[in-house]
């Protein structure tokens, strides 16, 4: 169970956006958003306390990288949702990310964000030239 | 004066002319031997030349008549006093010897080489008999024979004269070359079809000759021809006469490397190249070929740079074709999971999901591919199509033919592909609420949707009229509306009101017009 973690969910298609969401509540989780864009994501992480998010890669404004900084920053586990392999300057610059091909059901996809939860550890590393 | 002694006196001078007489004789025998000698050599030598002129006659007459070439000759006026078996046979008849009608030439009709008619008095022949021509050397003509066959000639005409120089006849040898002018016609025109064919054809062409080079110097060529397909291909002109290193300095080694390889071969070699210079790629053939004793490059070629870029421009779209459907499956996915929570019945489950995916449809038939400017795949349609297509089975759902029950007016405004799915996602529904509990739920219900754009916004109207009276809002926000605004909200960055007026619902979409776009 997600036990009222806060669940940032980033998904532009509104379908998978409510059954993202809904599937977080139905697991005890809050959530966050849904945001359907980075700027929107952004605000999010910065006005609340975000224990996990979902992101999708390619959003109204671009792709996730942003965020993908942001949440490495504050330490966050995440998981890429697309339905898309990487885009490859994604890929070459974070690696070890845990990412979950579209289309899954919203279930299964909530129940491997809660044993990322509970197993968090600093899995993602950041690339060298990211710390200039 | 004794007698005796005068006496002796005359004896002397008579035996002095005795001797003298007798000598003279003997000088005369003498003389008349040697003119003897001399005749009979006179003789000997002339019976001897009259047997050698005899036989080098009868081998001339033999040459004249069993060899190859065709002679004949006339005389001053042009009339023909000889002609040989070959002559006869390539006139095709046997013209009268002596006779004054037959003159200059024995051929039934003659011919110029462009094939234009030329009397006999026009001929060759009577040009140097007249001395119009010194002489006729190695001159086409055409025959006809009198059947119709036609016979090229090569014609020879040499003047004879006499010791004062005056024309007294002339001797015409000629050739048959019918088989070869008309090999070498054949060879020329196939030539010009060549030609015509390396001219006209889109490929670019060039032949180039290796320069000589010392060892360690980089090798280079010279263009000899070239074709218009050539500056088009590459996008360099004026190159004859100059190297492939003066056209281009900056040309890759590996070209030179490719050309030496096949003069030094001789084996051909197709390959692909960048022309960083002209920004292109060249598909391009390489050959060698002797050309009249000269080893000559040959090279055709073609610019395959737009064929790149629509092979690149279809794996693009390959490529948005496979996430798009990948990104379906995963919206109807989610579209039946969120169905299914609000849904009661299986039945209305399958028509809640039929009515979105209809929706989802519409949008999505209306997007067309449209190549622009940035090459990248650009798809929209416009608000008025999408809305009326989304609206088209809510319109009139009974078949009373009363069509106006949707009335839908607005300026036109471009929708992008993502933007088409949010919109026919609100716009669906707003109706499938109307039709459940508003105006489309009774007959004479109508709905009226505006809008108009402005500072980079649009503004969107529904407004419901001649349903049931409204008395107030919904205790509970349907899962319908909760879509249509995170549609708005997350698709369009817009905001939904929704007003619940007792004549009927109004409902306020605000978009931004880049998100539309999109």
């Amino acid at each position: 169970m997600l036990n009222y973690v806060s669940v940032l969910v980033v998904e532009d298609q509104t379908f998978i956006a409510l059954d993202l969401a809904l599937a977080v509540e139905d697991a005890g989780g809050k959530v966050v958003g849904p945001a359907a864009g980075c700027e929107e994501a952004m605000a999010l992480l910065s006005t609340g306390i975000v224990g996990a998010a979902i992101l999708d890669v390619n959003l109204v404004d671009g792709d996730c990288s942003v965020l993908v900084e942001a949440l490495l920053g504050l330490d966050v586990p995440f998981m890429i949702h697309t339905a898309v392999n990487l885009p490859p300057a994604l890929a070459t610059r974070f690696s070890g990310m845990v990412v979950q091909i579209k289309p899954c059901p919203a279930a299964n996809l909530v129940a491997r964000l809660e044993g990322l939860i509970t197993g968090h550890r600093r899995t993602v590393v950041l690339a060298p030239e990211s710390y200039d | 004066m004794p007698e005796a002694t005068q006496r002796h006196k005359d004896m002397v001078a008579m035996n002095e002319a005795l001797i003298l007489s007798s000598l003279r004789q003997q000088e005369l025998v003498e003389i008349t031997s040697a003119l003897n000698l001399s005749l009979q050599h006179e003789i000997a030598v002339r019976t001897q030349a009259e047997v050698t002129l005899h036989g080098s006659e009868e081998r001339y007459h033999a040459l004249f008549e069993m060899g190859p070439v065709a002679i004949y000759s006339c005389d001053a006026s042009g009339v023909i006093r000889d002609f040989n078996r070959r002559a006869a046979e390539l006139w095709g008849r046997e013209p009268a010897v002596g006779d004054n009608n037959e003159r200059f030439c024995g051929a039934y009709k003659m011919f110029r080489p462009d094939g234009s008619y030329m009397s006999h008095e026009q001929c060759p022949m009577a040009d140097v008999l007249s001395g119009k021509i010194p002489l006729a050397r190695d001159v086409d003509v055409q025959f006809e024979q009198p059947d119709g066959t036609r016979i090229t000639a090569v014609v020879n005409i040499r003047p004879l004269k006499n010791q004062s120089g005056e024309i007294t006849g002339a001797i015409n040898s000629f050739l048959d070359v019918t088989e070869r002018r008309a090999e070498q016609e054949t060879l020329r025109a196939s030539e010009a079809r060549f030609r015509l064919l390396f001219e006209f054809i889109d490929e670019g062409f060039c032949t180039l000759k290796k320069l000589e080079t010392r060892a360690g110097e980089p090798s280079d060529f010279r263009y000899l021809s070239a074709n218009a397909g050539f500056e088009k291909q590459s996008g360099v002109s004026n190159v004859i006469g100059k190297t492939i290193r003066e056209v281009i300095p900056d040309l890759a080694e590996e070209w030179f490397d490719i050309y030496d390889a096949v003069m030094a071969t001789g084996k051909s070699n197709r390959f692909q190249l960048d022309l960083p210079a002209r920004g292109r790629t060249l598909e391009l053939f390489a050959f060698c070929f002797d050309d009249g004793g000269v080893q000559t490059l040959g090279v055709i070629f073609l610019n395959v740079s737009p064929r790149k870029l629509h092979e690149e421009q279809q794996e693009l779209v390959l490529k948005e074709m496979d996430h798009r459907v990948k990104n379906l499956f995963a919206v109807v996915g989610g579209m039946v999971a969120l169905s299914a929570r609000s849904a009661t019945t299986p039945k209305e489950l399958a028509q809640t999901i039929q009515g979105r995916l209809g929706a989802l449809a519409s949008a999505h038939q209306l997007v067309r591919a449209s190549p622009s400017a940035n090459q990248a795949i650009k798809q929209e349609t416009t608000l008025g199509e999408l809305v009326r297509k989304v609206l088209s089975p809510f319109a009139d759902p009974a078949g009373t033919g009363d069509s106006t029950r949707t009335e839908i007016d607005g300026p036109e405004i471009a929708v992008g592909a993502e933007a088409a799915t949010n919109v026919a996602l609100v716009m669906h529904e707003l109706a499938t609420n109307a039709a459940k509990y508003g105006a489309l739920s009774v007959p004479g219900g109508r709905v009226h949707i505006s809008w108009a754009s402005e500072e980079g916004r649009l503004a969107l109207s529904w407004e419901e009229k001649g349903g049931p009276v409204i008395t107030g809002p919904p205790e509970r926000e349907g899962f319908g509306s909760i879509l249509a605004r995170r549609s708005v909200s997350g698709g369009l960055n817009g905001d939904l009101t929704f007003q619940w007026n007792p004549t009927g619902l109004v409902v306020f979409v605000s978009a931004k017009m880049e998100r539309l776009a999109l």
